[in-house]
C-alpha cells in the first residue's frame, strides 16, 4: 500500500504514542523502589497504577501489530503457491480475521458495559464504576475493560481496511 | 458429539488455518470463539473475551515489557560491542578462543536480557565478522552465534518463564534460581565442545594474531570500565530478585533505569533511542499478548469441552511408567517447536502438561526448566528457528539461510545432551531454590 489510511494512521499514531506507557511504569516502578528504601514510605498506588498503565499498552499494541503485519504466522506455504491461490488465502485470512475481530468487539463491549453502565449510580462513590477493591480502590477494572473495547474496535476498523484492500487486490489482480 | 471427533476437528481447522498464512493469534483465537458459539452459545463470548482483562491486569506481568524494553536499549547501544571488546582478555592465544569469548558474552547478555533476538543480532553483528575474518570454521562460527544468542531465555531473567510461572501457578523467583545450572551447564556443554573440537583440528578457530593480544594499561583498565557497568546492571536486578529486596518486576524496573543509566554515562543516550526501544517494546507485547490471548481462549474452551481431562485420561492411562510420559511431553514439545513459537506451545500445552506432571509426583519448578531447554532447540530448529532469521538479518550475504541451518544441528545435538543431563538429574534445577528456602 503506497498511501496510508486515516485508519492506518491512527493505528500507528496510538500504537506510537501509548508506547510510553511503559516508561511511565519503569518510572513510577522506579519511584516505589526509592520511598520504600530510601524513605522508608512505600506507596498504595504504584503496584496498581503501573499494571494499569502496562496494560493500556498491552490491549492498543495489537492494532499497531495488525496494522504492522506482525502478528505471527507461518508463511511458508502461503509465500510459495501461484499468486491466484495467494490471493485467495490472503482473503480468506482477511475474512476471517474480521469476523473475529466482530466477534470479539460484540463479547468486549458486554464486558464494558457491565463494567461501567450496567451499575452506573451517581449516588456511590466512582457512580458504581467497577474498582479495584486493593489498598489503591479506584475504578482501574471498569478503565481497562473500557481501554478494551476500544482497541477492539480500533483492530475490527483495521481489520476490515485490510479485508476492502485485499478484495481490491483480488479484483486487479495485484501480485501480492 | 465425543470429545475424540471434537479434538479432531479442532486439529485440523488449526492445521489448515495455519497452512494458509492465518496468524496463529487468529487461528487459536477463531477457533475458540467458533467452538464456544456452537457449542455453548453466544454468552460464552464475553467470558472468554474477559481473559484478555484477566491476563494483562496481572502485576507479574508488567516485568516483561520492561525486560524486553531494557534489552531494545541494550540492542541501541554500544555496551554490547565494548562488552566484547572487553571480554579480549579470554581469548588469548587459545584454540577457539574467540568462539568461547563470544558465548562468555552471550552468557553476560543473557544475565541483562530476558528474550533472543537482539542478542543474536549483536553478535551477530559484532563477533561473528571477527571469527570469520580470523578465518573460523563458518558452521562453527554461525552456531556459537546462534546457540550463544538463545541463551537469553536460559539464563534469568527469562520471558520464557515469567510467562510459565504465571501459566502453571509457580513462583518465578524459584524458578529464575532453578534455571541458573542448567543454563550455565548448557553453556558450558557448548564451550566444552568448541574446545574438543578446536583441540583435535586446530584449524578450525585459529588463536588471535599476537599483535591483538598484547595491550597497555591504559587500554586495560579501559576494558575493566567497560565491563563493569553492565555486571552492576546484572548484579542490581538478579541480585534485588535473589535478595528478596524486589519483585520481579520491580527488578526489572531498576534494570531499565540501570541501563538507561549506562547509556547516559557512556553518553548515547538520546531521545531517539528511548523512542525506538519504545516502539519495539509496544511491537513484541501485541504480538505476545495476542498469541497469549489466542491459545489461552482455545485452550479454556477446550477444558470447558472436557478436553484437558480427556488427555489427561490419555496419558495417565498409557501404561508406561511416568518418565516415558514425561518423555512423550518432551518429544510432542520438541516436534511443536520446528513448528510454532515458544509463546504459543507453551500457552497450548502446559495447562495440560502441568497438571500430568504434578500428578505424576514432578516438581513443576524443574518441568519449567525442562520446558524452557525444550525451547532452546526450538529457536534453532528449522524451517522457522527463529534464531536463523535473526542472525540471516545481519550475517554477510553470502551466509544463506540454508548455510545457518546446516550449522545449527551439532548444537541442536548439544541441547539435546543437556536437556537429557537435567531429565536424568533434577537437582541439577532443584538445589538452588531448595537452597533458599530451606522448608
Amino acid at each position: 500500500m503506497s498511501s496510508l489510511n486515516p485508519i492506518d494512521r491512527t493505528s500507528i499514531f496510538l500504537g506510537e504514542k501509548i508506547s510510553y506507557v511503559f516508561l511511565a511504569s519503569v518510572i513510577i516502578t522506579a519511584y516505589e523502589v526509592i520511598m520504600r528504601y530510601g524513605f522508608n514510605a512505600p506507596t498504595t498506588w504504584v503496584h496498581d497504577g503501573a499494571t494499569a498503565l502496562s496494560a493500556t499498552g498491552f490491549l492498543v499494541a495489537g492494532c499497531y501489530c495488525l496494522q504492522k503485519r506482525r502478528h505471527i504466522a507461518i508463511t511458508v506455504i502461503y509465500d510459495s503457491v501461484s499468486p491466484g491461490l495467494r490471493r485467495t488465502f490472503a482473503f480468506i485470512n482477511a475474512l476471517i480475521i474480521a469476523l473475529f475481530m466482530c466477534l470479539l468487539t460484540w463479547a468486549t463491549l458486554k464486558i464494558a458495559l457491565n463494567a461501567t453502565w450496567v451499575n452506573w449510580n451517581c449516588e456511590v462513590q466512582f457512580c458504581g464504576l467497577e474498582t479495584s477493591a486493593h489498598a489503591w480502590d479506584v475504578p482501574v477494572p471498569a478503565y481497562l475493560k473500557t481501554v478494551l473495547f476500544l482497541a477492539s474496535v480500533i483492530m475490527l476498523l483495521q481489520a476490515l481496511v485490510q479485508l476492502v484492500t485485499v478484495v481490491q487486490n483480488f479484483f486487479k489482480k495485484t501480485e501480492l | 458429539m465425543s470429545i475424540e471427533i471434537l479434538t479432531l476437528i479442532m486439529l485440523g481447522s488449526m492445521i489448515v488455518l495455519l497452512i494458509i498464512g492465518l496468524p496463529l493469534a487468529f487461528v487459536t483465537g477463531i477457533i475458540a470463539f467458533g467452538f464456544a458459539l456452537f457449542l455453548y452459545g453466544p454468552l460464552a463470548l464475553p467470558l472468554i473475551a474477559s481473559r484478555i482483562y484477566g491476563f494483562v491486569s496481572v502485576y507479574a506481568l508488567i516485568a516483561v515489557p520492561m525486560f524486553v524494553f531494557m534489552a531494545s536499549v541494550l540492542e541501541r547501544s554500544g555496551i554490547a560491542r565494548d562488552l566484547f571488546g572487553a571480554m579480549h582478555v579470554l581469548a588469548g592465544n587459545l584454540r577457539g578462543g574467540l568462539a568461547i569469548q563470544t558465548m562468555a558474552v552471550a552468557v553476560l547478555m543473557a544475565a541483562m536480557t530476558g528474550i533472543i533476538g537482539g542478542e543474536i543480532v549483536l553478535l551477530g553483528l559484532v563477533a561473528l565478522p571477527q571469527m570469520l575474518r580470523l578465518n573460523y570454521d563458518r558452521n562453527l562460527a554461525i552456531g556459537t552465534v546462534c546457540a550463544g544468542g538463545g541463551l537469553g531465555t536460559m539464563i534469568p531473567p527469562s520471558i520464557v518463564l515469567i510467562f510459565y510461572g504465571l501459566t502453571a501457578q509457580v513462583s518465578i523467583g524459584d524458578l529464575f534460581l532453578a534455571t541458573v545450572i542448567p543454563g550455565l551447564l548448557l553453556a558450558g556443554i557448548y564451550i566444552a565442545y568448541i574446545l574438543i573440537r578446536c583441540y583435535i583440528n586446530p584449524d578450525l578457530g585459529p588463536p588471535a594474531p599476537v599483535e591483538n593480544r598484547d595491550l597497555s594499561y591504559s587500554e586495560k583498565m579501559k576494558m575493566v570500565r567497560d565491563i563493569l557497568l553492565p555486571v552492576l546492571v546484572v548484579v542490581m536486578v538478579l541480585g534485588s530478585i535473589y535478595g528478596g529486596i524486589a519483585s520481579v518486576s520491580e527488578a526489572a524496573g531498576m534494570g531499565v533505569i540501570g541501563v538507561i543509566f549506562c547509556t547516559w554515562i557512556r553518553k548515547e543516550l538520546k531521545w531517539q533511542l528511548i523512542r525506538e526501544s519504545l516502539h519495539q517494546t509496544m511491537m513484541t507485547c501485541g504480538v505476545i499478548l495476542w498469541l497469549v490471548f489466542g491459545a489461552t481462549a482455545l485452550i479454556g474452551v477446550y477444558n470447558l469441552m472436557g478436553g484437558i481431562d480427556f488427555v489427561k485420561s490419555l496419558m495417565t492411562g498409557l501404561p508406561f511408567p511416568p518418565i516415558v510420559i514425561l518423555l512423550i511431553m518432551m518429544a510432542i514439545l520438541l516436534v511443536l517447536g520446528f513448528f510454532i513459537d515458544w509463546i504459543g506451545i507453551m500457552m497450548l500445552t502446559m495447562p495440560v502438561f502441568v497438571p500430568i506432571v504434578v500428578e505424576m509426583g514432578y516438581d513443576p519448578v524443574w518441568f519449567g526448566i525442562l520446558f524452557c531447554m525444550n525451547m532452546q532447540i526450538s529457536y534453532l530448529s528449522p524451517p522457522f528457528g527463529p534464531a536463523a532469521f535473526y542472525l540471516k538479518g545481519v550475517a554477510p550475504p553470502e551466509i544463506t539461510l540454508q548455510d545457518i541451518y546446516n550449522s545449527l544441528w551439532p548444537f541442536m545435538a548439544l541441547q539435546i545432551l543437556a536437556l537429557a543431563i537435567v531429565m536424568m538429574f533434577p537437582q541439577l534445577a532443584l538445589w538452588l531454590p531448595s537452597l533458599a528456602y530451606p522448608n
